[in-house]
């Protein structure tokens, strides 16, 4: 007979001999860094030729010009002219905190939805608030302010109990706190904060003012058409930049093991977009690639694919009168 | 969540993940550093998923099994020294330290495909079905590697010698 206890305490002793986080970081962040350094490389050789540049790391690129006419347009606008169609979809927030501290502003938003059986139906969402001068990113970047997400979770067993309402949440505290717990009846909610004055204090202020809200989002951008293995769930997300806005679309199965993002900006694109639409009134939609060596279970979009998702997809500017409030 | 707040929440714990999978910190440090830089540049999808942190797990899972195909040679004893650092040894009776450093050697010495079932079953408290899902087979060869590897530990635990020997990633 295999004692069961002696191999859970086997375990135990033998995640005790982990590797220090610290140290494992700081060889990541190094070369994340030599990378980024590779690719700005890359990027400058693409200045001098980009169809070059992109057949030296093996990515498929198809850049095009072309206007971009979603049906007819409205009377007194040329019929050159970019309309896309579309009624911004409202999407419930679901909850929402009722307490913020002063001197951040929102900046990020996106919200989940279930497409799987047709209706769609809201499952979550994510909302940043950064202090001034703090712009957000997705590039890892680690960002000053507040986040509060819908149906997400840290699916540990660390952290300590803390009463939230009244239910038991988890506290966790590195060089940020996160606050998680879930309502009776709803999904989880996840506050974190990074880079503000007591930041634990803080956190847990901010979730034990969370409540239930009527308020709705704006979704601006819409895939008519996504590859059958996406199908599942799609995270739609906004946010300003400093030269416009951008949107974008991730289409992930049931089982998350397939996605796929596309994306809607004004100004500068990402070098490392795999296919690109620049439509005249100064939007481009774009995929990125996968860099290569990658483990993943997910099958890239084809060419085919990825041409008719970008032909497809519908995005109007976003109604930002959200941003840089509270 | 960005790439920054997950590792700093969740590096600690995929270390341990990757420690028990491996039955090696030194093997563990190695495929989390390589796991996690490949999931930087496509972090937007990654968190874009349910629960990014299972599936930088299932990328731990891959690439542990690729690498022991690249690495089958490769002998990884366990570190009695390590394990004494974290456990007192006045802290547990002698006998028992002693019954389960034989049971690291003999879990680390087991194949990897089965190691990775036991440890999934008992560290991460996984069903079968959701050790299937994960590892990509069907629930049955889940339960036929649970079996296998208890049958070598059986074995193993009736041929056992007081001092064991290193362990090698079968």
């Amino acid at each position: 007979m295999v004692d069961e206890q002696m191999i859970r305490a086997a375990y135990d002793a033998m995640a005790g001999t982990a590797p220090a986080p610290g140290r494992v970081r700081a060889r990541i962040e190094a070369r994340t860094r030599v990378h980024r350094q590779r690719r700005m490389l890359l990027v400058g050789a693409g200045a001098l030729g980009t169809a070059a540049a992109a057949t030296a790391v093996g990515v498929p690129l198809a850049i095009r010009d072309r206007p971009r006419v979603q049906g007819p347009a409205p009377g007194g606008l040329s019929s050159s002219a970019p309309v896309p169609e579309l009624e911004p979809v409202e999407m419930p927030l679901l909850f929402a905190p009722r307490w913020l501290p002063d001197g951040i502003a929102e900046q990020f938003r996106n919200v989940k939805i279930v497409t799987a059986g047709g209706a769609d139906k809201p499952a979550g969402g994510t909302r940043n608030w950064l202090l001034p001068g703090v712009r957000y990113s997705n590039d890892g970047t680690n960002l000053e302010g507040v986040m509060f997400s819908v149906g997400e979770r840290i699916d540990d067993n660390n952290g300590q109990p803390i009463r939230v309402g009244t239910v038991t949440g988890t506290l966790r505290v590195t060089d940020s706190a996160y606050v998680e717990w879930q309502p009776p009846g709803a999904p989880n909610l996840l506050v974190s904060v990074y880079g503000l004055p007591k930041a634990t204090e803080t956190a847990l202020r901010i979730a034990r003012s969370v409540a239930r809200t009527s308020a709705t989002t704006p979704v601006s951008m819409r895939s008519p058409w996504v590859p059958d293995r996406f199908a599942g769930f799609t995270l739609a997300s906004v946010y300003p930049t400093a030269d416009g806005w951008c949107q974008s679309l991730t289409h992930t199965s049931t089982n998350h093991r397939e996605n796929c993002t596309i994306f809607a900006r004004t100004g500068r694109v990402p070098q490392d977009s795999a296919y690109q639409v620049r439509r005249p009134d100064g939007v481009t939609l774009y995929i990125l690639a996968d860099p290569p060596g990658i483990i993943s279970n997910a099958t890239p979009l084809s060419r085919e694919e990825a041409t008719r998702m970008l032909d497809e997809v519908v995005c109007i500017a976003p109604d930002l009168s959200w941003a840089g409030g509270r | 969540m960005t790439f920054e707040e997950f590792l700093t929440t969740r590096l600690a714990a995929l270390l341990r993940y990757a420690t028990v999978l491996a039955c090696d910190p030194h093997l563990a440090e190695d495929i989390v550093q390589e796991v996690v830089a490949r999931a930087h540049p496509r972090w937007a999808r990654i968190s874009a998923t349910d629960v990014p942190e299972a599936y930088v797990k299932r990328m731990i899972v891959n690439e542990l099994a690729s690498w022991r195909r690249r690495r089958a040679a490769r002998v990884v004893p366990m570190s009695l020294a390590a394990l004494d650092a974290v456990t007192a040894p006045g802290a547990d009776p002698a006998v028992q330290l002693d019954e389960r450093d034989a049971m690291i050697r003999r879990l680390a010495a087991l194949p990897v495909r089965q190691r990775i079932v036991v440890a999934l079953r008992y560290y991460e408290g996984l069903s079968d079905e959701q050790i299937a899902d994960l590892l990509g087979c069907r629930p049955a060869t889940v339960r036929s590697h649970a079996s296998r590897a208890f049958a070598t530990l059986r074995t193993n635990l009736r041929a056992q010698t007081p001092t064991g020997t290193g362990g090698r990633h079968g």
